[in-house]
């Protein structure tokens, strides 16, 4: 509240790995931006299927945020600034994508987490599976704001959350759901669960 | 513009150890449920590195399996843009490589370079829109479109064979 806005302190060396193969990839290096796409196109990932858009189309889509990413490239200076920009180009993406695809597409059981998709390394997804079963019972009775938003935060890191928070329209102090309100609240529904139970 | 308070989490409040491992363990589910499709990343890195040239991308309109055929990496991909829409036919050859049979809507003559991991193929569509690669490598590719009388280049996504 009454500090001056400092530079948000680069705590975590993945920022800091980062903000270097930011610089590197503006100055045209093609592995420094092949380093940040393999970084951080599981974020992207999880934005574009938390909205409800099939596979292949997720996957359309976060490889057109990777190649819009190019002609903005010199606007964007710090590795926060590149998660909000991603994320948000995805999302607005997964948007349109879903809304143009709704009259034949996919149905709304898509947009929450009914439906893991199939798809490879099947036995150790069926044991990883199981062990979050319990996460996954709790996890389904959220409003569906808060399951995506916790998808998508599961991927980020701390250093990103105001921005990826704003980017979301999930700002500080609003009335709307949080990382923290969503949080208290899986908490909550996860220790009912335990009761008679654990894991 | 907005405040930093170092001791409170931005997003709301401090939070604690079990939110830390909350957070990870939903983070290892969906990592197990829905993973990055494996050609996801070398897609993008192969996609990025051709439009620094300023191609028009197209976009993945439709993708569907071809039933009854005898391979199953035989399949009908549309990537559709404002002015120029590609289909293209992928089946499987006896090899790992792919025959790719293509058309271009509106139908016009165009210079078609199919980019690989292993080099760039070149042909041509004919008057009506129609092109074939006989033997595509398999892995990541991308089909470059340039229309004939014009300097535009269009492009597909990259994606897999």
């Amino acid at each position: 509240m009454i500090a001056p806005p400092p530079d948000v302190p680069v705590a975590d060396e993945r920022q800091a790995r980062r903000a270097a193969l930011l610089a590197a990839a503006r100055d045209g290096s093609q592995e420094s931006l092949a380093e940040l796409i393999a970084d951080l196109t599981p974020l992207l990932w999880q934005v574009a299927r938390s909205q409800g858009v099939d596979r292949e189309q997720s996957a359309d889509i976060v490889q057109s945020t990777w190649v819009q990413l190019l002609e903005r490239l010199h606007e964007i200076h710090t590795p926060t600034a590149l998660v909000g920009w991603l994320v948000t180009v995805t999302k607005r993406d997964a948007w349109r994508t879903k809304r143009s695809a709704s009259t034949t597409g996919p149905t709304d059981e898509d947009l929450t987490l009914n439906q893991p998709d199939p798809g490879p390394s099947p036995e150790q997804r069926v044991l990883e599976a199981e062990r979050g079963t319990e996460l996954w019972a709790a996890l389904a009775r959220l409003p569906e704001v808060c399951q995506q938003l916790l998808r998508i935060v599961a991927f980020v890191e701390s250093p990103c959350y105001a921005e990826i928070s704003e980017r979301l329209d999930m700002k500080r102090g609003s009335i709307g759901p949080t990382r923290g309100r969503c949080l208290a609240q899986l908490r909550v529904l996860l220790t009912v669960d335990n009761i008679g139970g654990g894991r | 513009m907005s405040t930093f308070d170092p001791t409170a989490d931005p997003m709301d409040g401090p939070w604690d150890d079990v939110d830390t491992a909350i957070m990870a363990d939903i983070r290892r589910y969906w990592e197990t449920v829905d993973p990055v499709p494996d050609d996801l990343v070398e897609q993008a890195c192969f996609a990025v590195q051709l439009s620094a040239i300023g191609a028009e991308m197209l976009r993945l309109a439709a993708t569907e399996p071809l039933v009854g055929v005898r391979s199953e990496r035989t399949r009908l991909i549309t990537f559709a843009g404002d002015t120029l829409t590609i289909t293209i036919n992928v089946s499987g050859n006896d090899d790992r490589s792919a025959r790719l049979d293509g058309w271009l809507y509106p139908p016009m003559a165009c210079g078609i370079e199919l980019r690989t991991n292993t080099g760039t193929q070149r042909t041509e569509s004919d008057t009506e829109g129609r092109f074939a690669l006989a033997a595509v490598p398999a892995g990541v590719a991308q089909i470059v479109a340039r229309p004939t009388g014009t300097d535009r280049t269009v492009t597909t996504p990259a994606f897999s064979i």
